[in-house]
């Protein structure tokens, strides 16, 4: 098998470029390139902002109030009446402080 | 107009730097399709930014260093190596060989020996172009000869 230096076969490798005969672009195909791309920045920026006013909407219709019964609206008003120190819990019963 | 001088500037930068990248870009990545790519990368940003690069001091160096940001970034997002060795791994040859070799590389230490032996930069170009210390770029070439003659060894 081959013994010679590594580093001057590398070199020998690097000098060959025959491949690069082959290889051809034109400024025109630069200016195209970056039109495309340009285009997909503004596609991807519209999907994100699609997103983003989704999760708004989503995050908004999962905020709003429950309907609650007669039952339920009296328990939070309850809760909210303690919270604010207006009553305390003594044996079971609800009184006003 | 001045939109038009500014196309027919950058089409005069273009091919008056169009080999050079190609060049660059083809050390690097080690195939032509790649090196195509790369390069087009290379002249799309430097077009987006024209205004600011045709004003530098320096708008071929900056071109460049855009260039082989954009095929160390290319080789690391194809991962096919192993599938271009197992295509010429029956062959036996020389050439075939160093691709072998080059290809189980880094693609950082792939980028430094281009730069440094196949290029001839020096090593504070490399260290521009990379944005990393001198000491650093010397110490890494030498770390990516060291791995280029471990892997050779094992091609042969």
């Amino acid at each position: 098998m081959n013994r010679r230096d590594p580093l001057e076969a590398l070199n020998d490798h690097y000098d060959d470029r025959s491949a690069l005969g082959a290889v051809k672009f034109e400024a025109q195909d630069i200016v195209k390139k970056r039109t495309e791309r340009s285009r997909q920045r503004a596609s991807t920026a519209a999907g994100v902002l699609a997103g983003v006013a989704a999760a708004a909407f989503l995050l908004t219709w999962s905020a709003r109030p429950l309907p609650v019964n007669a039952a339920g609206a009296a328990m939070i008003e309850r809760a909210q009446m303690i919270n604010a120190g207006l009553v305390r819990r003594d044996s079971g019963d609800w009184r006003i402080r | 107009m001045q939109a038009e001088d500014a196309k027919s500037e950058f089409e005069a930068f273009f091919y008056e730097q169009r080999e050079a990248v190609l060049r660059i870009t083809f050390a690097i990545t080690g195939d032509a399709e790649s090196a195509a790519d790369a390069a087009q990368d290379a002249f799309v940003k430097v077009l987006d930014r024209w205004k600011r690069v045709r004003d530098m001091e320096d708008p071929d160096s900056f071109l460049k260093r855009v260039a082989v940001r954009s095929a160390v970034d290319l080789l690391r997002a194809r991962s096919r190596f192993a599938v271009e060795r197992e295509g010429i791994e029956a062959d036996g040859s020389e050439a075939i060989a160093v691709r072998c070799a080059l290809s189980r590389l880094r693609p950082d230490q792939r980028a430094l020996l281009a730069l440094s032996i196949g290029e001839g930069w020096s090593y504070a170009e490399i260290a521009q172009a990379l944005k990393i210390p001198m000491g650093t770029v010397a110490s890494r070439v030498h770390a990516a000869k060291h791995a280029f003659r471990r892997e050779w060894g094992e091609e042969q």
